[in-house]
């Protein structure tokens, strides 16, 4: 009986210590990390909302890279600054960067061969903004539309760390969208 | 199982009236159970409304909270997230501290807690915006919950890992999510190999019991459903059906041991399962049509080989031929032609694969002979299950060949007319054998 306690208590604590350790984490690199503004692109109309989030495509997971990163599904770093306040990938390595201050894991989806030149499409791993379910279909439609407007400029806020990031708040023409669902 | 103590109280007086047992017997008996605390049926009801007002404040809590939701900020909304996981934990240290021989307690607080630990971190990664895929969320969920199940002796949270371990097979080794298969699901069989020691005790404790009867459905489910899963791309479609066919056959021979073959049909979900799946797997290839793009395909085995099915398919096989030498009412089951489907299949895919007319030639006549051979038995030792079963599966091929466009209209037509008179004659002579037994029954 007494045993059983104790194993309990063990398995409350591990139980307990991965949600904490997932908030530390994500508290660590809001902490210590620097906001970047990554550009958002429209994606397909038909599907772009998987249950109660929206899927955030970014402009700049569009990657100029070698022949070594070409393998679908490999784990890479990106590393980024800033480029005139907006996030631009500075490179994408396979190790972890030893001189970059900002950088990220992100996967490799697909590559194409374009004039000898080879275009990476990586997969960043802040693309899921939850939203409320009641806000999900009007979320989907100011998103949809402010991506396709030319006019106007839809980005993320992610705050980047040494190898994590955390995406805060999707923004249309410099607004939260939250502010906008209420609009 | 049990009689309830007030049906043995009832009984009682009969009891002593037949001489079972004595006077001074029966009044220790009353007195036994009047001494028991007995919940008042006004007590319970009690608590049942307690507890239903409990379910609804909680709820009203719940939907005020998600209401106001994004008003809150992000800390208050993290340690709202860790409620659902705090509160099952304390439902379970409360209940091994004073409720531990309380089966619901036991059951419920380790359930609780099951669900908690997968809300807790659904809105932990629903705050922070942590993107993951499905098949991972499951198996940390698992992970994290699956010692609840000796912790609490749980078969509810066994049966709850068993269905969960098999979603998380199906995303990962079909494919689901991602659209690719991404790798084979060997933690599924850790997972489930885990559980195995449970369902050992349970069945130890008592082999009839409702929760062995769950867990065996659970099990046999999850293992048809994620078998598939260990097959490689270059596997070919005949070779993953003849690994079923192995798994199948596992089944059935488990459904014919000592264990299980006195259980009516229904509690035996070995047998069911077994005899069910290598049927529909024959009846599958008794098309020509199937053979041909076999036979077109060629006899490719080396994709096989290099699948961890092959390993699975054989280590079924292995514990097929135990079973088979060990187990004497499988062996007295021989003329039944179920037995040796698996060896037939393999023949039939080995020397006659080339030649597609003859190999759906043979397995259509492997039905036939296995139809017959239950419409016999059925008439034999009367039984009308058995018999219909018989007829059933010959009916089942006639509706299947009447699809087939190789064979002419004259012979379907035929053959269909000899299934219809056969299903009459059958049912009318068994039903006349019967009445004729009643009959001489009444007489003597």
């Amino acid at each position: 009986m007494k045993y059983l306690i104790i194993i309990f208590f063990a398995v409350a604590a591990i139980q307990l210590y991965i949600p904490v350790s997932m908030v530390l984490e994500k508290q660590a690199v809001i902490r210590n990390g620097k906001d970047f503004k990554f550009i958002a692109e429209p994606v397909d109309p038909t599907h772009p909302f998987k249950g109660k989030y929206l899927t955030i495509r970014y402009l700049s997971e569009h990657i100029t890279g070698d022949s070594a990163l070409q393998v679908a599904g490999y784990e890479v770093y990106v590393s980024v600054t800033d480029s005139s306040g907006f996030a631009k990938v500075s490179s994408v390595t396979t190790t972890e960067p030893s001189v970059a201050e900002h950088y990220f894991k992100a996967r490799v989806s697909y590559h194409e061969r374009s004039n000898n030149e080879i275009r990476l499409h990586v997969l960043f791993p802040f693309d899921e903004y939850f939203i409320d379910e009641y806000d999900a279909a009007r979320a989907e439609e100011i998103y949809n539309k402010s991506v396709r407007d030319s006019s106007g400029i839809t980005y993320a806020i992610v705050t980047v760390g040494k190898g994590d990031a955390v995406l805060r708040e999707l923004y249309t023409n410099d607004r939260p969208l939250k502010n906008l669902l209420t609009d | 199982m049990g009689t309830s103590p007030k049906n043995l109280l009832e009984d009682l007086n009969d009891l002593v009236a037949k001489g079972v047992i004595s006077e001074d017997s029966a009044l220790a008996i009353r007195e036994y159970y009047s001494s028991r605390s007995v919940v008042p049926a006004t007590s319970r009801f009690s608590v049942i409304l307690g507890l239903l007002g409990a379910l609804l404040s909680g709820s009203g809590i719940v939907l005020v909270i998600a209401h106001n939701w994004e008003l809150l900020s992000q800390s208050i909304k993290t340690i709202i997230a860790f409620l659902p996981v705090l509160l099952g934990q304390g439902l379970c240290i409360f209940t091994l501290l004073k409720k531990r021989t309380d089966i619901v307690w036991r059951e419920s607080s380790a359930v609780i807690l099951f669900f908690g630990v997968a809300a807790t971190i659904s809105m932990i990664s629903q705050i922070f915006h942590i993107s993951g895929t499905l098949h991972g969320f499951l198996l940390t969920w698992l992970l994290l919950t699956i010692p609840l199940v000796y912790i609490f002796s749980s078969t509810m949270v066994a049966l709850l890992t068993i269905a969960t371990a098999t979603w998380y097979v199906s995303l990962l080794g079909y494919g689901f999510e991602s659209g690719t298969r991404s790798s084979f699901p060997f933690l599924y069989l850790a997972l489930i190999i885990f559980i195995l020691p449970h369902y050992h005790l349970q069945y130890k404790k008592e082999r009839l019991s409702v929760r062995i009867h769950f867990l065996n459905w659970f099990l046999i489910s999850s293992v048809i459903i994620s078998w598939g899963a260990f097959a490689n791309a270059e596997t070919s479609s005949i070779w993953i059906f003849f690994s079923y066919s192995c798994l199948f056959q596992l089944l059935y021979f488990a459904g014919l041991t000592e264990n299980y073959s006195q259980s009516p049909l229904m509690r035996n979900p070995f047998l069911l399962s077994g005899a069910t799946g290598m049927l529909i797997i024959l009846l599958i290839w008794s098309f020509d049509s199937l053979w041909q793009t076999f036979s077109r395909q060629g006899n490719s085995i080396s994709g096989y080989f290099n699948s961890p099915l092959f390993y699975l398919t054989v280590a079924a096989i292995l514990a097929g031929v135990l079973l088979l030498l060990n187990t004497s009412s499988i062996r007295r089951q021989v003329p039944n032609p179920l037995i040796f489907v698996t060896t037939i299949f393999l023949i039939v895919i080995l020397l006659f694969g080339a030649s597609p007319s003859i190999a759906a030639f043979m397995v259509n006549l492997l039905i036939i002979i296995t139809a017959v051979y239950f419409i016999r038995k059925g008439t034999k030792i009367n039984d009308f299950g058995i018999l219909n079963l018989g007829l059933t599966i010959l009916a089942t091929l006639a509706v299947f060949r009447f699809f087939d466009d190789s064979i002419p209209f004259v012979w379907r037509g035929v053959f269909f007319l000899g299934a219809g008179i056969l299903f009459f004659a059958a049912n009318l002579a068994l039903l006349k054998k019967r009445k004729a037994l009643t009959s001489l029954n009444n007489k003597e």
